[in-house]
């Protein structure tokens, strides 16, 4: 058994590396930020925001084969055995947690006023919980802390600011997108740094095959 | 012990692979096995094996018939991707199922 574990720690090991450098992170965070920021200074270009994941694709390979795969090597096609069952039990408990919290706000305020209020008042949460998913199948593949903290940071950006009136509705939302986005951003550019300290230009020279 | 448990161990152990058994192997097999593939950089950071090392114990595989070797140039420079094969996933697969089963006697 200790030999098994031995294997998955290895391999759980390698996988984390290829996520160690801060790509991703910085990738996410730049688009949460342009998202908010568009978002809230002009709402209808927000959806603009929908073609930025085309540009900082080919910026983040490009980023990996300039300081990344020099350094530590290139591995490509992570298996992800946890990602497609997690995508599907956070869907489940995500289309649960609406659908009573729906079922209560009717019960109690009435059908119509029930479902507006619950609507205007928890679009922030509706949409932090809708983006921690993203980050918490990341956390749970790699079995990665921050990943986890990142997904936390979404659920609570979403309840605390419109529950300590700092901002509602969409406003709530854009805010929200570009606070937490700005702490990745920030998060993925320290650890990003840390890599490239990490590993000289000497030792990549050295190493290079 | 009586004398026929301990020849059930040993008949039990001598069904392990041994090209994977070695502890090197088994580190670069493990590793292999989360990607598609794998260059021989990312292998030498991963197992933290010596070059010499890790070329000896990657053509011990390649022989076994548990790694495709293939070279390819990136922007002119050269790289040696590894990659497990479908027999290299089949034996490590057995390989745990058959350490499972014998440690889970102990």
């Amino acid at each position: 058994m200790e030999q098994t574990s031995k294997v998955d720690h290895v391999e759980m090991s390698a996988m984390q590396a290829t996520i160690r450098d801060g790509v991703t992170e910085m990738q996410m965070g730049a688009l949460l930020v342009s998202f908010g920021v568009v978002f809230s200074l002009a709402p209808p270009f927000g959806i603009a925001c929908a073609l930025l994941p085309f540009a900082l694709h080919p910026l983040g390979k490009l980023l990996k084969r300039r300081f990344v795969y020099p350094r530590i090597g290139y591995a490509k096609g992570a298996r992800q055995p946890h990602a497609v069952r997690g995508i599907v039990i956070a869907a489940f408990a995500y289309v649960a947690v609406l659908l009573s919290a729906l079922g209560v706000f009717s019960l109690i305020l009435g059908v119509d006023r029930g479902v507006s209020l619950w609507l205007s008042h928890f679009i922030p949460a509706l949409v932090g919980v809708m983006m921690a998913i993203g980050p918490w199948v990341v956390a749970r593949t790699y079995r990665l802390m921050r990943w986890y903290l990142f997904a936390g940071l979404f659920v609570l950006g979403g309840i605390c600011l419109p529950l300590f009136n700092v901002a509602t509705g969409t406003a709530a939302v854009a805010l929200e997108v570009a606070v937490v986005g700005g702490l990745v951003l920030v998060y993925g550019i320290g650890l990003f740094l840390s890599f490239l300290r990490g590993y000289s230009s000497e030792e990549s020279a050295r190493a290079s095959d | 012990m009586p004398r026929t448990e301990k020849a059930i161990d040993a008949a039990a152990l001598s069904g392990i692979d041994r090209v994977i058994h070695e502890p090197a192997r088994l580190a670069i097999v493990s590793v292999l096995r989360a990607f598609e593939t794998a260059d021989f950089l990312f292998l030498l950071k991963q197992t933290g094996l010596s070059r010499g090392n890790l070329s000896s114990h990657l053509s011990k595989l390649e022989a076994a018939g548990y790694v495709d070797i293939t070279k390819e140039f990136v922007e002119k420079i050269p790289r040696t991707l590894i990659r497990l094969t479908g027999a290299g996933r089949e034996a490590i697969a057995s390989y745990r199922a058959e350490m499972d089963r014998v440690l889970g006697r102990l």
